[in-house]
């Protein structure tokens, strides 16, 4: 019983990830319809930002300013290369994310290092909830990972459907030019929701870097699980997204359980099951990708 | 200089005589690549990827999909060149030939998954569906070798005894290459004139027309993606021979994304354009990283120049100054 | 470093000769080719390996170079991939003209370098794969080793382990041929010693969470909790074992460590029982000090086992062909068969020398603990340097027949 407890609580963490990295990747793609390979690269050079701050700001702060300093970075990227193809082939935008990945893989390399760099976690966080209890796997880190991750997913959510902004974003992702009609900018909300996507990578960036280690190729084993996430949740469902990522988390930690090597094909089972019985995903909206 | 006619995709004839001249230039090209200091392999190399992202282009070029994930057709026939010339047969011509039907099988399975989508969703079902292709090499060690790749096969002599050519050597195996490639010029030569590659670019052009006319579009976009990747698997089989092993990060989605930069670096609307794509890629590739360590940073920083200012490719450049 | 007057001269002529001749002097270098990934995952061990070659370049041409030719050093990224090495080797040889490779990091693709070079009939150095098979089943003629094998690795740490800590064990490997082997090493030694294996969990490459295993590993209650995870996935592995407190219930251990993962470490998960191959702090060997002192002051860093199997690939390839008197391959390996490296090259107590019948350096294994020492890059306590012919299985067990063509 606890077993099975302890499998889920991990596949959580790990969904948390997953689940950041997909919802920041639906909300560019709904708004933009910019599927951003360059993700991966923008959760390590979050965490390297964070990395930088950590001696001055200390764990929290560098948290969240490393975060907000990657999306202002990306808010600059989107205007200068990024917007320029939003009425072009979809082509060229998937192939100047991938060349984006590229560089911020070795812009990382160049300016840190090649060798990973050590990412304390707050002392205080370090241990188990319940040393010397049969609960001991409950680490407080784990714990955090899970309460800051979601905690930050229903202020986005409350966000989006409380304020006024949030408001625009979710109709610019219904139909962007009834709104531009209106006398909308569209433009920067499609700059906003880019950096916001970006945002949410880079948090998942330094919650993980605190957990698996920091690298200039960390972000490799999290991009993939989390398009599959953004699938099962559903394309163009943001709650989906997070929801999926959770879900893709869960079940390759289950599997993980029974053999370690199940755990990747696991995904791609749930992938094919979902998509089997509901082809639109589980909150996907119907017409939406046709 | 009629550079960019080389290049148009429309041209209704089956074969021109710059078809010809193109295929007598690259009989030449070892003798080329060795008087500018180069080496065959090279060549080989150029070759092999540009005849992956050609198959690539039917379906991108013509047929209007991006697919993500040709990468695992690819690796799937280098496996299968592979595991064939390992524990099957001895004759280089028919491992190569089996990575055809592989190909268009695997395609099949996945197309029936994604011939319903558009545009950007293409290309993500696809990217994730080919990257189980990757775990499936990566993890089952038994059969693949797993992350060392999989060894212990070498590409075979053509012929029966007797009439026996030995492909050991670099320049025996470029011709070799370059006869399959050339075949596989033709028949996609061949199938984008006939009819059914005529009705590949209705089903980019305008496919709610196409399905108003009676076209199944989607069987037709799933014949589209299997040719495709039948192509790119040969060029699969062709890479594992070339270098006598086959690894996972054929299939890894990177790898897709080099074709698909190859398609449109060159020009994805030029029939040769992922040929020139694939020279320009390999050679800036090559030039790059023998110069800095840094080489995936000016890499992609090109990449990116690429897609903002040219976004008809090499061959649609030339072409508009026409 | 002293020079003799002879050696003095030859340097002047030789420096005066290349000023005036320029162009035609430089093609008279002597080309070496090293392949190794410089991008992806495995881009700081390659990068290290460089620069302890560069370095060593700069040595050897310091002293007179090779047959009173200067050496010369081309460098390839594989990215850690077989195809890219394998057409890069290919770049080297046929269009750089390189008379001898090195490289690389990858087991995978260093099999696949020792293919290649062999193809060209050129002698190779394996600067960095440990895969048994490299000396063993899959040796040739052309190929050297210099890192340890699995094997060595579990023979030296095997004992060590079951005197101190006891002899239940449980293991974590990384699944693919280099983990397996590594499982099947140290099995075999804890069950010579009495002992046995409670459990053993081969985890893929590339995972990012290890709680389910490290849990198991936790019930079966092991004296010993072997980890052969590499990279990235050692970083992640540590991380979660201090999370959940295992260091405090069992030794934590393994076979080969780097200097590159265990920097990437905060200093509360710099913990375990290993053998380094190689360490820049060896107080009883003066050549050591000399040696780390001038690479800190050209890298701005300490040299790793990586950086120091560069550089003796660099030496041994000099020493052997100057041996040789000969740039013929074959005969350069011949020459290095039994080549016995000098101190300031072996950098390490016991004699080091390559072995004739399968090409394995007898490289020492060294045993220690992994701690946060006074210098902040001194990271390791080196306990023991097990000779190399005493961790290395015998010749006519690692399955290896060199045969020259």
């Amino acid at each position: 019983m606890e077993l099975l407890l302890f499998q889920l609580m991990n596949g959580a963490v790990v969904g948390v990830f997953y689940g950041l990295m997909a919802l920041g990747l639906a909300l560019i793609l709904s708004l933009t319809r910019v599927i951003n390979l360059a993700h991966g690269g923008f959760l390590v050079l979050g965490a390297y930002l964070a990395y930088t701050l950590l001696p001055h700001l200390g764990f929290w702060g560098s948290l969240i300013l490393g975060a907000a300093l990657l999306a202002l970075l990306a808010a600059g990227l989107e205007r200068l290369v990024i917007r320029p193809l939003y009425r072009r082939d979809p082509l060229e935008s998937l192939l100047l994310t991938f060349g984006l990945a590229l560089v911020l893989e070795e812009a990382v390399r160049m300016i840190w290092g090649p060798v990973g760099v050590p990412f304390p976690i707050p002392q205080a966080l370090g241990s188990p909830l319940f040393p010397g209890t049969p609960l001991f796997f409950l680490s407080k880190y784990r714990v955090f990972i899970i309460l800051v991750g979601s905690g930050l997913v229903l202020l986005l959510f409350l966000f989006l459907s409380r304020t006024r902004l949030g408001l625009y974003i979710r109709a610019a992702a219904q139909d962007n030019e009834t709104l531009s009609a209106l006398g909308t900018n569209v433009w920067s909300l499609y700059t906003l929701s880019f950096a916001l996507g970006v945002f949410l990578a880079g948090l998942a960036g330094v919650l993980a870097a605190g957990q698996l280690g920091l690298s200039p190729t960390m972000g490799n084993s999290l991009l993939m699980p989390s398009f599959v996430a953004l699938i099962v949740g559903g394309v163009g469902s943001l709650g989906g997204a997070f929801l999926g990522g959770i879900l893709v988390g869960m079940v390759s930690g289950l599997a993980g359980q029974f053999a370690a090597a199940a755990s990747e094909f696991s995904v791609y089972l749930l992938l094919a099951l979902v998509l089997l019985f509901r082809p639109r995903g589980l909150f996907g909206q119907e017409g939406f990708f046709e | 200089m009629k550079v960019a006619a080389w290049f148009s995709y429309t041209q209704g004839r089956w074969i021109t005589s710059r078809d010809l001249a193109l295929f007598a230039l690259l009989l030449l090209l070892p003798w080329g690549l060795k008087a500018v200091g180069s080496y065959t392999a090279l060549g080989t190399y150029i070759l092999v990827w540009g005849l992956a992202a050609m198959g690539l282009n039917l379906l991108i070029g013509y047929a209007g999909r991006v697919s993500f994930g040709h990468a695992a057709f690819l690796g799937l026939g280098a496996y299968t060149a592979g595991l064939m010339l390992k524990h099957a047969t001895h004759d280089t011509l028919l491992a190569t030939l089996a990575a055809l039907p592989v190909g268009a099988l695997a395609a099949l399975v996945l197309g029936n998954l994604v011939v319903r989508l558009k545009g950007i969703y293409f290309a993500t079902f696809t990217i994730v569906f080919s990257q189980l292709f990757y775990f499936v090499a990566f993890q089952w060690n038994e059969l693949t070798g797993g992350d060392d790749g999989l060894r212990g096969f070498a590409r075979q002599g053509l012929g029966p005894p007797g009439l026996h050519l030995d492909l050991n050597a670099s320049e025996a195996y470029y011709y070799f290459v370059w006869a399959v490639f050339v075949l596989s010029v033709l028949a996609l030569r061949w199938i984008v004139t006939s009819p059914l590659g005529r009705s590949f670019l209705a089903l980019r052009e305008n496919p709610i027309r196409a399905r108003f006319l009676g076209m199944n579009v989607e069987r037709r976009l799933l014949v589209a993606f299997a040719l495709s990747a039948s192509f790119t698997a040969l060029a699969g089989a062709l890479l594992a021979q070339l270098i006598n092993f086959a690894q996972p990060s054929m299939l890894h989605w990177t790898t897709s994304g080099e074709l698909v930069m190859m398609a449109f670096l060159g020009g994805r609307w030029a029939f040769y354009g992922p040929l020139l794509g694939a020279a320009l890629f390999r050679i800036m590739e090559e030039v790059l990283s023998s110069r800095t360590e840094n080489w995936m940073l000016f890499l992609g920083i090109l990449f990116i120049l690429a897609v903002l200012f040219f976004p008809r490719g090499i061959a649609g450049f030339l072409g508009r100054r026409e | 470093m002293r020079y003799t007057r002879r050696q003095v001269i030859r340097l002047g002529t030789a420096s005066a000769a290349f000023l005036i001749l320029g162009e035609a002097q430089q093609r008279e270098t002597l080309r070496v080719g090293l392949v190794d990934p410089l991008s992806g995952v495995y881009a700081a061990l390659g990068r290290s390996e460089l620069e302890g070659a560069r370095m060593a370049v700069d040595d050897v041409n310091l002293k007179g170079g090779v047959l009173g030719r200067r050496l010369e050093l081309l460098a390839e990224d594989s990215a850690a991939k077989t195809d890219v090495g394998v057409q890069k080797l290919r770049k080297l040889v046929e269009r750089d003209r390189v008379q001898f490779t090195l490289g690389e990091v990858s087991s995978g693709v260093s099999l696949a370098l020792s293919q290649a070079a062999a193809e060209y009939k050129l002698t190779h150095i394996v600067t960095g794969g440990h895969a048994d098979d490299i000396t063993g089943k899959s040796c040739r003629w052309n190929t050297f080793r210099i890192p340890t094998s699995g094997s060595m690795e579990a023979n030296a740490i095997g004992k060590f382990l079951a005197d101190r800590f006891g002899k239940a064990w449980y293991i974590i490997t990384p699944d693919y041929a280099y983990g397996w082997s590594l499982q099947e090493a140290f099995t075999r030694v804890v069950e010579r010693l009495g002992g046995r294996v409670l459990g053993a969990d081969r985890v893929p490459l590339g995972t990012s969470d290890y709680s389910a295993v490290l849990l198991k590993a936790q019930r079966a209650k092991p004296d010993v909790l072997l980890t052969f995870q590499a990279g990235d996935d050692a970083v992640a592995i540590l991380k979660q074992i201090v999370q959940f407190g295992l260091e405090k219930q069992m030794a934590v251990a393994g076979g080969l460590q780097e200097w590159e993962n265990i920097a990437a470490l905060p200093k509360e998960a710099r913990i375990g029982w290993w053998t380094f191959e190689w360490y820049w702090l060896q107080p009883d060997v003066p050549e050591v000090k000399v040696f780390a002192d001038r690479y800190r002051r050209r890298y701005r860093k300490v040299p790793t086992a990586r950086s120091w199997f560069g550089y003796a690939a660099i030496w041994s390839l000099a020493l052997a062909i100057n041996k040789a008197k000969s740039l013929d391959s074959i005969k350069v390996a011949q020459a290095l068969e039994g080549l016995e490296l000098p101190r300031n090259v072996a950098l390490q107590p016991h004699r080091v020398y390559y072995r004739k019948e399968d090409h394995q350096l007898t490289t020492g294994v060294f045993v220690g603990r992994v701690r946060q020492g006074q210098d902040p890059d001194d990271l390791f306590e080196v306990m023991r340097v097990v000779p190399g012919e005493e961790a290395a299985p015998l010749p006519a067990e690692t399955g290896c027949r060199i045969v020259y063509p």
